[in-house]
């Protein structure tokens, strides 16, 4: 009795095991592996979903096609539990256990930065999707020089976005951000950004990683009487934080970095009242296939998010996911063969048309891609303006 | 500037309430069982789920369902002793420790995959329009969660002082082996406990979860906080409980409020570093004998 119970246990851990990994679909050739840690559990888990859905339609995509170099793309996708240290075991593992010769990851600056070192003593390359502070791509950090970001620092946001700040009239401005090295890091960004427009930062407040009540800096800001809320948070705290707003009410303008946060995910989260007006920061506009820099690729992408029944606010974080996995395939591809020193080259000198924009890397490892100002109008999605990809490269050229 | 503190402190009392549910629960099963629950943030996270199944989805009336969702927590906790914890009743403490530290793990991942980690919002009954009083905004949904909280922590404490049961649990935390000698079946008392205290978290979790999100991780600082309420409290006492929750409520709220609200959970646990200097049974904890 005990020994069939044994291996019933034995028999369903080695399928679910097979399934996980992807075994199951007969593949002939050895499959190329690339590592992925994303936060999926945790406070954040629900935009680690996202991203990690994204990356599996841009596998399938690929895969369907024939894969890179003959070889089918299999995705190993590691937890990091929104946790830095825990980022870091799951590099460890990827690298040394699954020997992956490139890894995506790892959503949350913080966690981003805590593998980078790991990264770069066994030579592996990196492909950013979403951190966004400007630590990750300065020289001086430990591990800078395997990194390939393809989601834009804040400080590329606030070029974007700062030369709406004087037509909006934001002049008092109370700032929310998690207390991440993405939230502080948009915090400087921001404040420069606003102070050359003539807006003054008149008090900013962190909140942590799990918080839910954010009663006592908005009372604070309301006391301190700002004309306008900038917010560096995910999409579910932001939603919370404009219906707190309107709770206390604080009936001001609303600015939401990060990109993570987008009209559809904010009405759906808060409601159409608490979040009409509210301005956000995007990279990708999943109904305008043409603002993307591959069409072609953009559209395919939502109607798969459609077709698998995804949910529908998670579309503008899942494109990080499948834009990163077109990145690596493509570096795989020119670099003809799938080791992390050959990837890693071909990294250097790539460009690739994405959703993101175009992604190619300056000689710190950083992307420039599409900024899009939207807004929720009538309760529906709207653009309020585009700095596209490629000025931004312009702009750096010319620099 | 007045109004300012009052808000605060309003805001903290509430927040409280649901920290003093948590910790009541906690202290419970700790006190009576010598059980330290590490899936309380778990039972705490399952009556909001409850909650927001049965209301959000399948639209069972807003307070049917709460009180529906906190049955069920209750019951899950009665299984839950039954099946793991009465058989551990006799292993060395951090064996039944570690069995609920594999449980949390195991009901958080199982959240996960049944209603996956997208937080969710529950579109309760209340009005959006915050009530003024003076200078003071309250929205109604917050108000309710506050007063049902009290009205649980009076129930809780009349459960426990004039019934049966409650001479039963209070005989059970004096002296186990006299108790089971004058007649009183420990097992049952033990059921109950356990299931009383998760069916407090659950209300906790069905309150707060109405009030902000419903996600599978929410329990993970529930349950840290409602540590630090019964650490300040003092392990297993009721009124311990009741203060340490609306202490830290308001405390956070008002170091949050005029330090920083980066540093909001670190003033709670300074708040409690301090306590135990001073006090390190907690503020209404005997001083511990040795045995």
């Amino acid at each position: 009795m005990k020994i069939t119970k044994v291996m019933a246990v034995a028999v369903l851990a080695a399928f679910l095991g097979v399934l996980a990994t992807g075994g199951l679909q007969a593949q002939t050739k050895e499959p190329i592996k690339i590592g992925m840690i994303q936060p999926l559990s945790g406070p954040i888990a629900a935009a680690g979903s996202y991203i990690t859905n994204g990356a599996k339609i841009a596998v399938e995509r690929i895969n369907a096609k024939g894969g890179v170099l003959g070889r089918p793309l299999e995705l190993i996708i590691e937890d990091n539990k929104s946790d830095p240290a825990e980022t870091r075991n799951a590099a460890e593992k990827l690298i040394v256990r699954d020997k992956v010769p490139v890894i995506i990851g790892a959503w949350g600056s913080s966690m981003t930065l805590a593998m980078m070192p790991l990264a770069a003593q066994h030579g592996v390359p990196l492909v950013v999707e979403t951190s966004s502070s400007s630590k990750i791509t300065d020289p001086k950090t430990p591990g800078q020089k395997v990194v390939s970001r393809i989601s834009p620092t804040s400080e590329l946001e606030a070029v974007g976005a700062g030369a709406l700040i004087p037509t909006l009239g934001m002049k008092k401005i109370g700032y929310l951000a998690v207390n991440t090295d993405w939230g502080r890091g948009a915090v400087t960004a921001f404040g420069e950004a606003f102070k050359k427009n003539g807006a003054t930062v008149e008090a900013v407040e962190y909140v942590g990683q799990a918080d839910t009540d954010f009663y006592a800096p908005l009372t604070k800001f309301k006391a301190a009487g700002v004309d306008s809320v900038v917010i560096t948070d995910d999409a579910p705290k932001a939603a919370k934080m404009l219906q707190q707003m309107k709770e206390l009410g604080l009936n001001v303008k609303v600015l939401v970095t990060g990109g993570s946060a987008w009209p559809d995910s904010i009405v759906q989260l808060a409601g159409p009242k608490a979040s009409e007006g509210a301005m956000f920061i995007n990279f990708y506009n999943p109904y305008d296939a043409n603002m993307a820099g591959d069409a072609e690729a953009s559209k395919y992408y939502v109607d798969e998010w459609k077709k698998k029944g995804l949910p529908w606010i998670g579309v503008v974080e899942g494109m990080r996911g499948f834009d990163a996995v077109n990145v690596v395939a493509k570096a795989i591809e020119s670099a003809k063969e799938p080791t992390a020193p050959k990837i890693m080259a071909a990294l250097k000198t790539l460009e690739a048309k994405g959703l993101y924009g175009l992604n190619k890397f300056d000689q710190n490892g950083q992307s420039y891609c599409n900024i899009i100002v939207t807004q929720v109008k009538d309760g529906k999605y709207s653009v309020v303006a585009v700095t596209p990809s490629s000025k931004l490269w312009e702009m750096a050229a010319a620099k | 500037m007045l109004a300012e503190f009052v808000q605060h402190v309003v805001n903290g009392l509430i927040v409280g309430g649901g920290y003093a549910l948590m910790g009541i629960g906690l202290t419970l099963i700790f006190g009576i069982m010598r059980v330290v629950n590490f899936a309380h943030g778990e039972f705490f996270m399952m009556g909001a789920f409850f909650l927001f199944t049965l209301f959000s989805l399948w639209g069972v009336n807003f307070f049917l369902a709460s009180l529906l969702s906190v049955i069920g927590v209750g019951l899950v906790g009665a299984v839950v002793e039954r099946l793991i914890l009465r058989r551990l009743r006799l292993a060395p403490i951090e064996i039944p420790m570690l069995a609920t530290v594999a449980l949390s793990v195991i009901i958080q991942n199982a959240a996960i995959l049944l209603w996956d980690p997208s937080p969710k919002t529950i579109k309760h009954v209340f009005s959006p329009v915050p009530l003024t009083l003076g200078p003071i905004n309250v929205v109604s949904i917050r108000l309710f969660a506050g007063l049902v909280a009290v009205a649980l922590i009076v129930g809780s404490h009349l459960l426990i002082q004039k019934t049966r049961i409650g001479r039963a649990m209070r005989a059970t935390f004096q002296d186990t082996d006299m108790a089971r000698l004058t007649g009183v079946d420990v097992d049952r008392v033990y059921m109950f406990t356990f299931a009383f205290g998760a069916a407090l978290a659950g209300a906790s979790g069905a309150l707060l979860g109405a009030v902000f999100w419903v996600y599978p991780a929410m329990g993970d600082l529930a349950a840290l906080k409602s540590f630090a309420v019964v650490i300040m409290g003092g392990l297993g006492n009721f009124l311990g409980a009741i203060v340490g929750g609306l202490l830290l409520g308001v405390s956070e709220s008002l170091g949050a409020g005029y330090i920083s609200s980066g540093y909001k959970d670190a003033i709670g646990f300074i708040l409690i570093i301090l306590l135990l200097l001073w006090r390190p049974q907690g503020l209404f904890g005997k001083k511990a004998l040795p045995r």
